[in-house]
């Protein structure tokens, strides 16, 4: 009943943007805050009333869909979706506070994008219908497309809209075939029954690389990551912000959900070739942010390296690895959205993303500085933060899994500190280039829960921990039970 | 030896296609009597008009549902009755209406001076009616012959466009050589079988040991004018000229209405009287050219400029999907084969009402894509629904196209055609670029000039909003009509 709430309020929200006229801009702001604020606290329920002691999906749904081919809306969360509920529903009232201040016409659509899309990314989480799973993973593209094109900054953004939109569609074209595959030969598609069935090694490793297309463009994994530097690039602030925070976790969560759910063998078997494509993934893409004169360019770089770091964590088999992903990926959510945030604070103020322009910020605008080193900080694993947790077990159980790999994945943390310094080096310090106003009370507001959150999971990550032991170790033992 | 008693059934079954005859003559009247003047034409007639025919095709879906008689053949067994022909006559009625009801404006400011035009689009309902009811391989031809006459001389009726006088042309020329293979198929069938009744064929290719070469050929013929008639390759040459030439009202009767009632004679040939000829030759022969319509499809749709031809090659797409369903050879390929054909019809629809739209506010008489540029400006939530639309037929989620072309990908996996199916997906996302090239037109650039600002007319508004809210949330209660589609698929294979 929760989770139908949480549908029906955002539902009730696109309703309401629809009816109000587009010329109380005000007011159509305020509603469409006042909807996500109120979706983030129904979810916060949802982390009360966990249940940490099953691995059993919980707050389940039931909805009737087709019963004729056994295909049906059912809605669940476990200890590995709930996290990126959260975040998800965290994200979207704090992107919506970014864009405040947003200029151009069209302010209707950009909202009803917005709020159609938290509605998507909620649905995608919680299904445990694998075919409604694929629905809404693509159904996350109509409403990006058009914030990507419409609200970017330059002319650029078209070709960073076809890219997106084609590298996706492609990949998920083929998993599309595998989803059909599974429904034929299993007769239904509920990942209940799924999660039951073993299929035979040979199926197993087809469909697994049939999903693989599909989640590694997401991601993104090495060949198929070109669309996520132009997309973050050309998206306005707050399109950065979601697609980073929440469209990356996308992929991961797939594989964890699906490919490690359904497929174990095939996981062990191609273990070794993710390993390669994330460690060349995470060494090259370090290396080429450290080359970027274009802000967002640099930390969209930093976040395929991220993510690939998560992989590495996903595929290491063993139960630190998975835990350490997920809360990478929320860390990395809270992080990356922040310093897309910060970079859009920044633009706000000087309509330029040019590292040349910005210098000596320190003198005039300290505490936006305080907050830009904390992130910087975070984004390079300092202890204390969360993301160090994060790094720190993922670098430990690929060390578990192969020591090669993990050596060649530690050095993300070296190329980090080099990239974020740098960076952060050549924007705070030298000589004045660029003066005005500090941070003020809203952007303030914005950075405020996710600096809470990154010290928060920094300092006590057992908190969230314990709410994945259950979930992880029963999706872990499937795949050891070999 | 009373005529009641014998062909009691088949008159009560018939009654449609005797009620659309009789309004035929009745619409000939009303349009001869009262359209003594040139005035009189524009002022009162054509609204009369569309109104009469509104009215006509609205009974006639009334008589169509209503069909008492169950699944039996009629008049000497030329002609059936049963799931798939009372409601696939609903779907091209609904279809017919949907072009009525949106082509009042658009006759007004065409300037198309002639009655004879409601005429024809009854005659039109009739001959496809009658062309979903045949069940013998000379009603067929007969009814395909009515119903293309009718269609050439629609394509030729703007007297001054050489476009129009060309597409009619190669229309009535290409047309007629399909007919005449038609034709000579059905002969080689007679030559090989002896009987040109689907039914009885379907009891004499049961337990064929092998045929003969000129049964194949014969077939080949039949099949062949069948889907040049749709559109699909490699006979999809005069598709993209027809459509751009043709009045823009025509062509949203081409686009929209025949495919429906031809499909429906291929999946009787295919399904119920060669179906046992499935693993030697139907499976090949469909996947080609499936594959070949998707590839032709989605290659010269990516070099289109102008709105027309491009719709004209998307469907020629679209036709290849079909093909794709139609090769699995099971219930789920008749299945997905119906849901696509019904979905399609509908998306169909929506875009060429947009066309026309465009048409009326457009000053000349091609429409490129530097036409479309101001749609979000002047029409936002329009804009939207024809953003939707086109997403709907580049298969994304979660609208409605997105599911026609899961169905045709849940027959095709079936039968294991692995291959075929990546195939399909490749083109699926090259086609795409095109669907999402022109939502870019509509959303993403800026008009350099003034551009008019013209509101939907009554109709074409009706239409549209009755249409998106089907196809963008289908997704919401699609029970009903994987039902209906069921029932009647179940019905043809038995």
């Amino acid at each position: 009943m929760l989770l139908n709430s949480l549908f029906l309020l955002l539902i009730i929200g696109v309703f309401g943007l629809i009816i109000i006229p587009a010329e109380h801009r005000l007011l159509l702001r305020q509603f469409s805050l006042l909807i996500t604020s109120l979706v983030f606290i129904l979810s916060l329920f949802l982390w009360l009333g966990f249940d940490h002691s099953t691995s059993k999906f919980q707050f389940v749904v039931h909805n009737l869909w087709l019963p004729l081919s056994n295909i049906n809306l059912v809605l669940g969360i476990d200890g590995i979706s709930l996290f990126f509920l959260l975040l998800t529903t965290l994200i979207f009232p704090l992107c919506l506070l970014a864009s405040w201040t947003f200029e151009k016409s069209n302010l209707k659509i950009y909202l009803i994008s917005f709020l159609s899309m938290e509605l998507v990314l909620l649905l995608v989480f919680t299904s445990l219908d694998l075919l409604f799973f694929y629905i809404f993973f693509e159904a996350v593209l109509i409403p990006m497309f058009l914030v990507i094109g419409i609200y970017g900054s330059r002319q650029r953004k078209i070709r960073a809209a076809y890219m997106f939109f084609l590298y996706t569609l492609l990949g998920s074209l083929f998993m599309l075939i595998g989803v059909v595959y599974i429904y034929l030969s299993v007769g239904s598609t509920s990942y209940e029954v799924l999660s039951i069935t073993k299929f035979s090694n040979y199926n197993q490793r087809w469909l697994w690389l049939a999903f693989f297309a599909s989640f590694a463009a997401k991601v993104p994994m090495l060949p198929v990551h070109i669309w996520l530097p132009e997309a973050h690039v050309e998206a306005p602030t707050a399109g950065s912000v979601i697609l980073a925070g929440i469209l990356l976790k996308l992929g991961s969560y797939g594989f964890l959900r699906f490919s490690l759910g359904l497929f174990p063998q095939a996981c062990l078997y191609f273990t070794p070739f993710v390993f390669s494509l994330s460690v060349l993934g995470i060494v090259y893409t370090s290396l080429t942010a450290i080359r970027q004169t274009d802000l967002k360019r640099l930390i969209a770089y930093t976040s395929v390296a991220h993510m690939n770091l998560v992989m590495i964590g996903i595929f290491s088999g063993t139960v630190i690895g998975v835990e350490a992903a997920i809360l990478q990926s929320l860390s990395h959510g809270f992080v990356s959205s922040a310093l897309f945030l910060i970079i859009g604070v920044l633009y706000d103020r000087w309509h330029t993303r040019g590292v040349n322009y910005y210098g000596g910020l320190t003198h005039t605008m300290p505490i936006f500085i305080i907050i830009f080193l904390f992130f910087t900080m975070a984004n390079l694993g300092l202890p204390g933060t969360s993301s160090f947790v994060g790094e720190f077990l993922l670098l430990v159980s690929a060390f578990d899994a192969n020591t090669t790999a993990c050596f060649f994945a530690a050095t993300s943390m070296i190329l980090g500190g080099v990239y974020s310094l740098w960076l952060f080096n050549r924007i705070a310090y030298g000589n004045i280039k660029l003066v005005g106003c500090d941070l003020n009370y809203r952007e303030f507001v914005i950075f405020l829960p996710l600096l809470l959150g990154t010290v928060f999971m920094g300092l006590y990550p057992n908190i969230f921990f314990s709410a994945m032991h259950a979930s992880v170790s029963n999706l872990v033992w499937v795949e050891s039970w070999v | 030896m009373k005529f009641s008693i014998f062909f009691q059934n088949d008159t009560i079954a018939f009654l449609p296609e005797l009620f659309l005859a009789i309004s035929i003559l009745v619409v000939l009247m009303h349009g001869s009597f009262l359209g003594l003047s040139a005035a009189a034409l524009y002022t009162y007639l054509t609204p009369s008009m569309i109104r009469l025919t509104s009215i006509i095709l609205f009974i006639s879906a009334f008589l169509v549902v209503n069909n008492p008689i169950e699944s039996q053949t009629l008049w000497n067994s030329i002609f059936i009755t049963d799931h798939l022909s009372v409601w696939l006559k609903l779907f091209v009625v609904l279809g017919l209406f949907a072009c009525v009801s949106v082509s009042e404006a658009y006759l007004f400011s065409v300037r198309l001076r002639a009655f004879e035009f409601f005429f024809f689009i009854i005659s039109i309902c009739l001959s496809l009616c009658l062309l979903i009811s045949s069940y013998d391989l000379l009603s067929i031809y007969l009814n395909i012959e009515f119903m293309s006459l009718i269609f050439y001389v629609l394509a030729t009726w703007k007297k001054n466009s050489y476009f129009s006088a060309e597409a009619g042309l190669k229309y009535f020329i290409l047309g007629s050589v399909a007919s005449v293979f038609f034709l000579f198929g059905a002969s080689l069938i007679y030559f090989s079988m002896g009987t040109t009744n689907l039914g009885s064929l379907s009891l004499l290719t049961e337990n064929l040991a092998g045929c003969s070469p000129l049964f194949y050929l014969g077939l080949i013929c039949l099949i062949s004018a069948l889907l040049f008639k749709l559109g699909s390759a490699p006979y999809h040459m005069w598709i993209a000229d027809v459509y751009e030439g043709a009045p823009t009202i025509v062509s949203l009767i081409f686009a929209s209405v025949p495919k429906l009632a031809i499909f429906v004679v291929v999946l009787r040939l295919v399904y119920t009287s060669f179906w046992c000829l499935f693993p030697v030759f139907w499976e090949d022969f469909f996947c080609l050219c499936g594959l070949f319509s998707l590839f032709i499809g989605c290659v010269c749709g990516l070099g289109e400029t102008k709105i027309k031809r491009l719709l004209a090659f998307s469907s020629v797409g679209h036709v290849g999907f079909l093909c794709l369903g139609l090769a699995s050879g099971s219930v789920e390929g008749i299945q997905s084969v119906l849901f696509y054909l019904l979905i399609y019809m509908l998306t169909a629809i929506f875009l060429w009402v947009y066309v026309l739209h465009l048409d009326l506010t457009s000053d000349n008489s091609f429409l490129t894509f530097s036409d479309v540029i101001g749609l979000v400006r002047s029409n936002p939530v329009f804009g939207l629904g024809i953003a939707l639309m086109i997403f709907s037929l580049a298969g994304v989620p979660p609208l409605g196209g997105f599911f026609a072309k899961l169905n045709i990908f849940v027959s095709v996996v079936d039968s294991s055609y692995y291959l075929v199916a990546i195939f399909a997906v490749l083109t699926s996302v090259v086609s795409a670029f095109y669907y999402i090239r022109l939502i870019k037109i509509f959303y993403f650039e800026k008009a350099e000039d003034w551009f008019y600002f013209a509101p939907l007319t009554k109709g074409a508004a009706f239409c549209v909003v009755i249409i998106g809210w089907t196809v963008i949330f289908f997704m919401l209660s699609p029970n009903l009509f994987y039902l209906l589609i069921y029932k009647i698929a179940i019905g043809l294979m038995i």
